[in-house]
């Protein structure tokens, strides 16, 4: 016999039932929790411990040290290379976000057909069935002093003297993240542009609004989460690049990571591990200030 | 006063390829009232209002709105403004600022135009909702919100496309007397497109019919409903049973006009000649049903009958739906009043006469 009245009999039930489902969906989310723990959260926080370690020619030495972060802050080296790297990111990202709308607003607003919008947006994807470093490298024969652009200026009669600046230049490193990370930029542009409604452009055009307004007011503000989305990669992609400042330069300037990468080449990782522990920090603030202005979820989910 | 608003379209056509949407289409509208055009879809009607509005560029002819021709200038410089039947709100405004949008394309300090936005958005009775966004309202306040987007441009035609057909029944009917009174109010032309035919009658001052881009009928909603030209529109508008026979005696007062089940009926005269098909109409609240073994049936007169079955009764309240089915094809309705249906006593499968009297027999002019 149940001696409990029959409405807390109820409730107990309610609660059994509350806490089973509570446990099946912790079930259900554990595989992706022990993988993130395994490969992300685990690593990352080797890394943070090494930024506190001591170290000396023959490796680390466990140690709790801020001389670490305290070398990194105070060298000037740091701010030239941050300075250096985010120059590229904004210049990069402002020829990105101009060539990623344009072409964009050409396939979904001239193009119109949305098969052959695919089409040509998967041709744009041609290039990155190599890896970046192979497209990185490939300008090198391109824009050399005796290379094939300098080559085709002097048989036109452009110029008599190859030109210079071409490699191994600020103008090379623009040129291939240029190439690498327009398609970024692009991508997520396109599918938020695709999502306007034909409608709404004719009603702003019924409403009065010019090319260039309907652009301003409602195709700008429509695209805007594809915008920050492309731009949280693409400069992402740049504060992270170890290998295109290196190469396009000649070796002349490193970039944040690339700075690190040499540390870790003669044996310094403490010092590499504090740079990674900034850098990861420096990004993360700048995509969580870009997200709390823009809700970049939504437009992932759509 | 000038009633200003007036649109004449001068042999409009549009072809896409090889289809011809609108086939040469003249028509002129009246300024100052509500026009309804109507028809199943893919008859052109959307087309043709997109070529008023100006979102589509007529193959030939010309549009001339208070004798002007608007062919060649561009949708925003039209004295129309287009309600679009999804509404097509800007989703990243509110809605004020979705309301003031045209006035800010014409560079309206903000304040201004946003008293302005808020004087239309009262009109239209959606003063509480200024600083909601569109995906916060449901479906009839967003078309409130367009409608009011339409209407702050001052334009001299406002064209709805389908305005009402997203909507459900009860707003459907309540928001279509709306429209009427806001025309009615602004004085100004109003041009609905729909295919629903209640639509069309309840609301306008004159129905324009099509079909496969040409206009079969343009006249007041009595006379469409009532006086359709050709058995398209009676079909079409359904307030008429349309009968289809063959002449087999053609005289000066009328023709008798056999039907595939071999039943004779009378009509007035019509626009063919002895031997040749042609068809005739009776509306359907005309006809009354009555048990074929009945002796009051003996009221009907020859040639205004026809027998059948009892197929279906439907009760709509206000009057009994009646469908008797002839032969294996075809069948009427028949709509009887209350106390019509209860005195005739008639049921489901009960062997019928439907009749109806001589003046109520109409020509159809066919198609």
């Amino acid at each position: 016999m149940n001696s409990l009245p029959p409405d807390s009999d109820q409730k107990a039930q309610d609660v059994i039932a509350v806490a089973r489902g509570r446990l099946v969906s912790r079930f259900q989310a554990a595989p992706l929790a022990i993988v993130l723990f395994l490969f992300f959260g685990l690593p990352l926080a080797v890394v943070v411990a090494i930024g506190f370690c001591d170290f000396d020619l023959s490796g680390i030495i466990p140690d709790f040290t801020l001389t670490n972060f305290q070398e990194l802050i105070t060298s000037g080296t740091t701010y030239a290379l941050y300075a250096r790297s985010i120059m590229y990111a904004g210049v990069v990202w402002l020829i990105t976000v101009i060539l990623g709308f344009t072409i964009s607003y050409f396939l979904v607003f001239y193009v119109r057909n949305f098969l052959v919008a695919l089409a040509l947006l998967l041709l744009c994807t041609i290039p990155f069935w190599t890896s970046a470093v192979i497209r990185t490298i490939a300008w090198i024969p391109f824009l050399g002093k005796n290379g094939l652009f300098n080559h085709l200026l002097i048989q036109m009669g452009l110029i008599n003297n190859p030109l210079e600046f071409l490699l191994f230049s600020n103008f090379a490193v623009i040129i291939s993240y240029v190439h690498l990370f327009t398609l970024p930029m692009l991508v997520p542009i396109c599918n938020a542009m695709f999502q306007i409604d034909q409608e709404v452009i004719e009603a702003a055009r019924d409403a009065g609004a010019n090319s260039v307004q309907v652009i301003a007011h409602v195709v700008i503000p429509l695209c805007k989460n594809g915008i920050v989305l492309g731009s949280i990669l693409v400069v992402t992609f740049i504060l992270g690049d170890f290998f295109t400042v290196r190469i396009m330069t000649g070796g002349k300037y490193a970039s944040v990571v690339s700075a690190m990468s040499y540390e870790i080449g003669y044996m310094q990782y403490p010092p590499a591990a504090a740079a990674a522990v900034v850098l990861i920090i420096i990004v993360v603030l700048m995509v969580s200030l870009v997200t709390r202005m823009v809700d970049v979820q939504k437009s992932l989910v759509e | 006063m000038q009633q200003t608003g007036e649109l004449q379209l001068v042999g409009v056509s549009k072809r896409f390829g090889e289809v011809v949407a609108v086939d040469a289409v003249d028509l002129t509208i009246p300024g100052g009232s509500y026009c309804c055009l109507l028809g199943p879809s893919g008859c052109g009607k959307t087309t043709l209002l997109r070529i008023i509005a100006g979102h589509e560029m007529p193959s030939a002819g010309d549009v001339l709105i208070d004798g002007e021709s608007v062919i060649g200038m561009p949708a925003r410089s039209r004295p129309t403004a287009m309600m679009f039947q999804s509404y097509a709100l800007f989703p990243h405004l509110n809605c004020l600022d979705n309301v003031a949008f045209s006035l800010r394309m014409r560079g309206m300090p903000k304040i201004r135009r946003r008293e302005r936005a808020q004087q239309i958005l009262d009109f239209v009775r959606m003063g509480g909702f200024a600083h909601r966004m569109p995906a916060q309202i449901s479906g009839g306040e967003q078309q409130r919100i367009a409608l009011a987007r339409a209407l702050i441009t001052e334009p001299k035609v406002v064209l709805l496309d389908e305005p009402l057909s997203a909507l459900d029944e009860f707003f459907r009917v309540q928001m279509r007397v709306e429209l009427r009174a806001m025309q009615q109010e602004l004085a100004i032309t109003f041009i609905h497109v729909t295919h629903t035919n209640t639509e069309a009658i309840a609301t306008s001052d004159l129905v324009v019919v099509m079909d496969h881009g040409v206009i079969v009928q343009v006249d007041s909603p009595i006379q469409v409903y009532d006086k359709p030209r050709s058995s398209y529109v009676a079909r079409f508008v359904g307030g008429h049973n349309v009968f289809f026979g063959r002449v087999v005696e053609s005289k000066k007062e009328g023709d008798l006009i056999e039907l595939s089940n071999g039943e004779r009926l009378w009509a007035p005269p019509g626009p063919v000649s002895t031997d040749r098909r042609r068809s005739f109409a009776v509306r359907k609240d005309c006809m009354t049903v009555s048990r074929a073994s009945d002796e009051p049936a003996k009221q009907w007169e020859p040639f205004h009958k026809v027998e059948g079955v009892v197929h279906a009764i439907e009760y709509e309240g206000t009057r009994f739906k009646v469908s008797v089915i002839l032969n294996k094809e075809e069948m009427i309705v028949a709509l009887m009043t209350h106390r019509d249906f209860m005195a005739s006593g008639i049921d489901q499968g009960d062997p019928v006469v439907a009749w109806w009297s001589p003046e109520d027999v109409h020509v159809l002019l066919e198609d």
